[in-house]
């Protein structure tokens, strides 16, 4: 089978209702021809070939009787489109003859079961071309024309739908004829026009929804790209700047010692927002994109995360410390748990001074893994712990204490640790230090980075 | 003296690292490309292999070279060395890479030191 489009495919599903909604429909014909056979025979004596009717009436039972043996039957299967449309056309052509049948035996264009030929058209122009749908209308126009003026000539015989046949001549049939033609060609045009425009914006539709998907992919190789294009750079800067630091490229002065580290220092700063940046661009971008987890050693995780950060926990004389059972395990998402914990780590040793401490401590709480990122630093006054979770939100202190920063960081790891379905909770005291409490459950399947806007707040 | 092969194709990155890991004593060589990365170790093995990700011909190339290299020499310490420090940019798990470690670009040679000192 052809590989078919998401709306292609639904469109294709539907078909089998709408096969199954035809014989539904054929049942209910059936009845109601069958009711009217007799309510005329046994209460109005009207004049009809009534065995003819009969027998009519029977086909298509026995006809609807096949046709809901074979969809009830292929129904499991996934039929050929070709397959599917055949059937159909058998069903149309079938319903066509015996309708007309049924009509030419009972007083032809006075009998006003006709009108079901326009009924007949506008299911043709669903399931057909323009192509198919004007050869059935003008198949049928045909028809009903020559049978009209067969009429007319007195070539064929005129079947009354009344006892009283006096009233009813065939010129009037002609002209009805005519106008009824005339209708039959209208509702082909209008449906067909109309069933047109419909499938051109279906295939908009399928248009910009490839349109999206390969956006998607941009949107991926756009961070790739990026990342590598401004780190790659960055990462020889800074290797350079730890050439001349290093001494290898001759003895170097105090003062351009001092000018270097603080190059550097400028440099690795850089690479933390960028990282931020990147992050919070996917964060950002991948709403109600599902990821993928893994079972994890919390211990191997967090020694990553701390020799992400020790070099720059020396630089600054910050004691890193850390607390972790050996066989502590989690199923979650790497990328997120790293971008909760690196940045939990790196904001403790950022605002931490000189000489002071931060923590990282993971234990077992039920089913949760309970992180805790201590530190002794500048802390949170409490105007605006409220606010350290909010986007692009630095708090007073902060900015004096350190020029470069996004503001991300914190909203980052909400966002993340709401993707994890967890919660986190900071206790901070202005001047004694900052305690962010994670709770992440020790097992996910899988699950959705959630919509950016109305993300949770779980701060308190 | 340890010999240590740096696959990158960024010349500065070699440059850099290259001097500082000879600084701290080490026998330093390297590739341009995986190809010739892939041809030295056969030819001459070295100790340790610090292998780039992102070539100019395929955004994913060191992956494929890492499989390679492990054919050649399970045992030979192969660290990933890459600016990209995230899954997701990838698009597959770190775990089916065969590499011993992930080193983030731009890395402090005291911490890329203390990394290699664990293997050789």
């Amino acid at each position: 089978m052809q590989e078919l489009s998401p709306i292609e495919s639904s469109a294709f599903k539907s078909l089998n209702e709408v096969i199954r909604w035809f014989i539904d429909l054929r049942w209910m014909a059936c009845i109601g021809v069958s009711l009217v056979l007799l309510f005329s025979h046994f209460l109005f004596s009207f004049y009809l070939q009534y065995k003819i009717l009969a027998i009519t009436t029977l086909v298509l039972v026995l006809l609807n009787s096949t046709y809901s043996y074979y969809f009830y039957r292929y129904k499991k299967q996934y039929l050929q489109r070709r397959e599917i449309h055949l059937f159909f056309q058998v069903q149309i052509i079938g319903d066509y003859i015996l309708l007309l049948v049924l009509v030419f035996f009972s007083g032809f264009m006075v009998n006003p079961l006709i009108f079901f030929f326009v009924f007949h058209i506008i299911i043709t122009s669903f399931l057909f071309t323009t192509r198919i749908v004007s050869l059935y209308t003008t198949c049928l126009v045909f028809v009903i024309g020559t049978i009209s003026l067969l009429q007319y000539f007195k070539i064929l015989p005129v079947y009354p739908l009344f006892t009283n046949n006096s009233s009813i001549s065939t010129q009037v049939m002609l002209v009805q004829t005519a106008g009824f033609s005339f209708l039959l060609i209208i509702t082909a045009y209008l449906t067909t026009s109309i069933i047109n425009k419909i499938d051109a914006r279906g295939k908009q539709f399928e248009v910009e929804l490839n349109r999206y998907k390969s956006l998607d992919k941009i949107k991926s190789n756009f961070i790739l790209q990026v990342t590598h294009e401004i780190r790659g750079p960055l990462a020889a800067i800074s290797g350079f700047h730890e050439m001349i630091l290093r001494g290898i490229t001759g003895e170097i002065k105090d003062h351009t010692k001092e000018v270097i580290t603080k190059a550097d220092r400028r440099t690795d700063n850089l690479l933390i927002i960028i990282g931020e940046m990147i992050d919070f661009a996917y964060m950002k971008s991948s709403d109600d994109s599902t990821f993928t987890t893994k079972e994890l050693s919390v211990r191997k995780i967090i020694s990553e995360n701390i020799s992400n950060v020790s070099i720059r926990a020396e630089q600054e004389d910050v004691h890193l410390s850390v607390a972790c059972p050996r066989h502590l395990k989690i199923k979650t998402n790497r990328d997120l748990i790293n971008i909760i914990l690196g940045n939990l780590l790196f904001n403790a040793i950022k605002y931490t001074e000189t000489g002071g401490n931060v923590s990282l401590i993971a234990s077992e709480k039920g089913h949760e893994i309970h992180f805790v990122v201590e530190d002794t630093g500048i802390g949170i006054c409490d105007d605006e712990i409220e606010k350290v979770f909010d986007e692009f939100y630095r708090s007073r202190r902060a900015r004096v204490l350190e020029k470069d920063g996004t503001g991300l960081g914190l909203s980052i790891v909400q966002k993340a640790v709401n993707a994890l379905q967890g919660r986190i909770i900071v206790y901070s005291k202005e001047g004694k230090g900052s305690s962010f409490h994670v709770f992440l459950p020790a097992y996910i399947e899988k699950g959705k980075i959630p919509g950016g806007e109305n993300a949770e707040d779980f701060n308190n | 003296m340890q010999r240590i092969l740096i696959i990158d194709d960024d010349e500065d990155i070699i440059e850099t690292v290259g001097s500082l890991l000879k600084f701290e004593g080490y026998n330093v060589d390297f590739a341009t490309t995986t190809e010739q990365g892939v041809e030295m170790i056969k030819n001459a093995p070295p100790d340790l292999v610090l292998l780039d990700i992102m070539f100019p011909d395929k955004k994913t190339k060191g992956f494929d070279a890492a499989g390679e290299i492990k054919a050649i020499n399970p045992n030979l310490p192969l660290f990933v060395f890459t600016a990209i420090n995230r899954e997701y940019a990838f698009d597959f798990s770190k775990d089916d890479i065969k590499a011993d470690e992930f080193i983030n670009k731009p890395v402090k040679v005291d911490r890329l030191v203390e990394k290699i000192k664990q293997y050789i």
